[in-house]
């Protein structure tokens, strides 16, 4: 296949990107670098006072018991737990919005973490399911079949399956489930009580035991997305323009709908529903790359663990217990998304 | 083939392999746990905490009526109330009242629920049998921080029993159903609470007499154990968080009148304190004993994770699981009882 040409979107901006050359390689190699060094942060800082050189002596084995604990059995797990998390849900974000060419397009519209919750609060009400690796097989197949349901409903009746109707039948399922969901748990007081930390979203108490079975539908959904990136640069200029440039724009979606499934499906299983990353890492890499779906999605894939386990390693500094995850995203999230919004010349699809 | 991509599924090989890795070098925590014993330095609690028999209900407060005498005038916190004749139809309506009126041999027409909580808690029920009742005789008057004022209504009370907290704007609507006394309700405070009450209840001499035989046990436990070298640590499991109990929660209480000491984490001066999973070993003691919401204690964890196997306590066979609502959630003469019962049973099987 032919390598496309960036989309053309008025001569101004056309203009602007002439002038100023996209810092794509080093800024994947910044990314990278800072990401290490959150990775490090990630092992280094916690609530127990341990020294650099005493989370070294740990990393190489050394170390009394409960340091090397802490290292091997809660930093580390999470830590790579944040990475993988970060990773699929930058990725997924990325796409949704390529193909629904909607700039607010977030993976949770096609019904994931609704899907994942309402499975998720039925394992609790129903059959008393009171552990993180419990949830996880209740998140992700709620996750699955709730996006194939949207599916479902997005492509019956005459024509293919537009981003369109597949947004809307999103919206709707999901308000449908996130009622039921509320309904189960104001009328069962302990799921509603277990449903709030999953609900916050957090990396911790996950034992990388349970990223084992996750781990290949992520990489499914990577190689899907891999695929689907160079002709969603073609599909970003319009369904007829790119068939007339030979995209497959059905298949394209097609590949696309199962990587977005099955990143954010994985990611709401291992960490509950963590918002905005999907929804903001995109834009910041379309702010440094430009429209190139196939250079934003490796920038998502680096910045987006970049902000989970920043924002898990913010998580532990700011309280004295700890903040999850999935609200300091919000946190960070929101007044970033903000300033982008303004910005819209940079970050518009 | 896009060229770009490969590089995103070469960097995937790389994270599945550097987790892999990961597992592969992960150093064997058995191994290192084999000499870790509870290696910390337990507390004595404040002497201000202990001593049920010093009990006093505050200046002012209380009735100059004797021991069942009616019509009596009772000072409480919130006012000064006339109770005509003895109470035969009470309703409880704040935490613990439901235990300190059936401690002293009264069946309340009606109680409140904590949040999650049925209206008579499981470890109340012998007692509501004992004194010739079922517990479904105990009406709902709704959950705790916001009772029905027409339920209460409607069973017609002749005495209302509430507190402070939480209720503090609801004593007049109270009071124009029913004679109402008003206890502090603070959780620590629930041995003055509970003199306060009985005045009400014109039994005060027979719940000094309760807190007398509290007393004399803690003392017969401290005397066959030896509660100044032990260090007991109360965990409470929830959800997403682990507390260390402290000296004011009910069973803080009971551990301070015995005399043993407390781990560093478990606070002097509240009922719990979050405790960290970095920094759990420091909520160790010679003695664990843990509950964790929802779990009755029935199962070898109480229900709560793996999250407590690396404490000494627990590798050493001295942890044991106990049932949440008697240790943690409630507050009284009744809870405490029966966790000094089991207290004993648990340092004589740490004693064998």
């Amino acid at each position: 296949m032919t390598v496309l040409p960036a989309p053309v979107r008025g001569d101004r901006e056309a203009a602007a990107s002439r002038a100023r050359p996209r810092p794509r390689v080093s800024g994947l190699v910044l990314g990278l670098v800072l990401l290490a060094v959150v990775a490090l942060a990630g092992l280094t800082t916690g609530s127990r006072d341990m020294s650099i050189p005493e989370v070294l002596r740990a990393l190489s084995g050394v170390g009394s018991y409960d340091d090397l604990y802490t290292v091997w059995v809660l930093r580390i797990p999470r830590t790579v737990m944040a990475l993988v998390v970060g990773a699929a849900l930058g990725i997924s974000g990325a796409l949704m919005q390529a193909m629904t060419r909607n700039p607010l397009a977030d993976p949770g519209i096609l019904g994931a973490n609704a899907g994942a919750a309402f499975a998720v609060a039925l394992g609790i009400a129903l059959w008393g399911v009171h552990e993180i690796g419990g949830y996880m097989w209740f998140a992700f197949g709620g996750a699955l079949a709730v996006t194939a349901l949207v599916h479902a409903i997005g492509s019956a009746g005459t024509g293919p399956a537009t981003p369109l109707r597949l947004t809307l039948a999103g919206v709707a399922v999901g308000a449908v489930l996130s009622g039921i969901t509320t309904a189960i748990t104001l009328r069962d007081p302990d799921a509603f009580d277990r449903m709030r930390s999953w609900h916050a979203g957090s990396v911790v108490g996950r034992d990388l035991d349970l990223l084992g079975p996750v781990l290949p539908f992520l990489v499914l959904g990577v190689v899907c997305a891999a695929l689907a990136a160079g002709p969603l640069n073609a599909i970003a200029m319009g369904d007829d323009l790119a068939r007339s440039l030979g995209a497959h724009v059905h298949r394209t979606r097609v590949l696309v709908l199962v990587a977005v499934t099955l990143l954010a499906g994985g990611a709401t299983a291992l960490a509950g529903p963590i918002g905005f990353v999907g929804l903001m890492i995109p834009h910041v890499a379309r702010w440094i790359v430009g429209p190139d779906q196939r250079w934003i999605l490796v920038h998502s894939l680096v910045l987006a663990p970049l902000l989970v386990v920043a924002a898990d390693v913010l998580g532990r500094q700011i309280t004295s217990g700890e903040l999850p995850v999935g609200i300091v995203t919000a946190f960070v999230g929101a007044p970033v998304l903000i300033v982008l919004a303004r910005r819209r010349r940079a970050s518009g699809l | 083939m896009p060229r770009r991509p490969q590089l995103t599924r070469r960097s995937l090989v790389l994270t599945g392999a550097a987790t892999a890795l990961l597992v592969a070098c992960a150093p064997d925590l058995e191994q290192a746990e084999a000499d870790a014993d509870f290696a910390g330095e337990g507390v004595p609690v404040p002497t201000d905490h202990v001593g049920y028999r010093d009990v006093v209900i505050a200046e002012g407060m209380g009735s100059e009526q004797g021991e069942g005498e009616f019509p009596r005038t009772v000072q409480h916190v919130a006012g000064t109330t006339e109770i005509p004749a003895e109470p035969l139809r009470v309703v409880t309506v704040s935490g613990g009242q439901l235990d300190a009126a059936l401690s002293l041999g009264i069946v309340p027409v009606g109680s409140s629920n904590a949040k999650a909580a049925n209206t008579v808690p499981g470890y109340l029920e012998p007692t509501v049998l004992e004194l010739g009742s079922a517990a479904r005789d105990i009406a709902s008057i709704g959950q705790r921080t916001e009772p029905q004022l027409e339920a209460i209504a409607a069973l017609e009370p002749d005495l209302i029993l509430g507190n402070l907290s939480g209720l503090e704007e609801l004593y007049e609507d109270l009071s124009a159903i029913a004679p109402t006394v008003f206890t502090e309700g603070a959780p620590d405070n629930w041995r003055e609470d509970y003199l306060l009450l009985a005045s009400a209840l014109g039994r005060q001499e027979q719940a000094e007499a309760n807190l007398e035989e509290l007393a004399q046990r803690s003392e017969q436990i401290a005397a066959e154990h030896a509660p100044d070298s032990t260090t007991v640590s109360l965990i409470r499991v929830q959800e997403d968080r682990i507390r260390s109990m402290g000296c004011l929660a009910t069973a803080g209480m009971v551990m301070a009148e015995i005399g043993f000491l407390r781990p560093a984490t478990a606070p002097a001066d509240a009922v719990s304190e979050d405790v960290s999973l970095e920094n759990l070993d420091q909520a160790d003691g010679d003695l664990l004993i843990h509950g964790s919401l929802g779990g009755s204690g029935e199962s070898s964890d109480g229900g709560g994770g793996d999250e407590l196997e690396r404490l000494s306590a627990v590798r050493r066979g001295m942890a044991s699981a106990v049932d949440d609502e008697i240790w943690f959630q409630n507050a009284g003469y009744l809870a405490s009882s029966l966790i000094l019962d089991e207290t004993a049973e648990i340092l004589a099987a740490a004693a064998r």
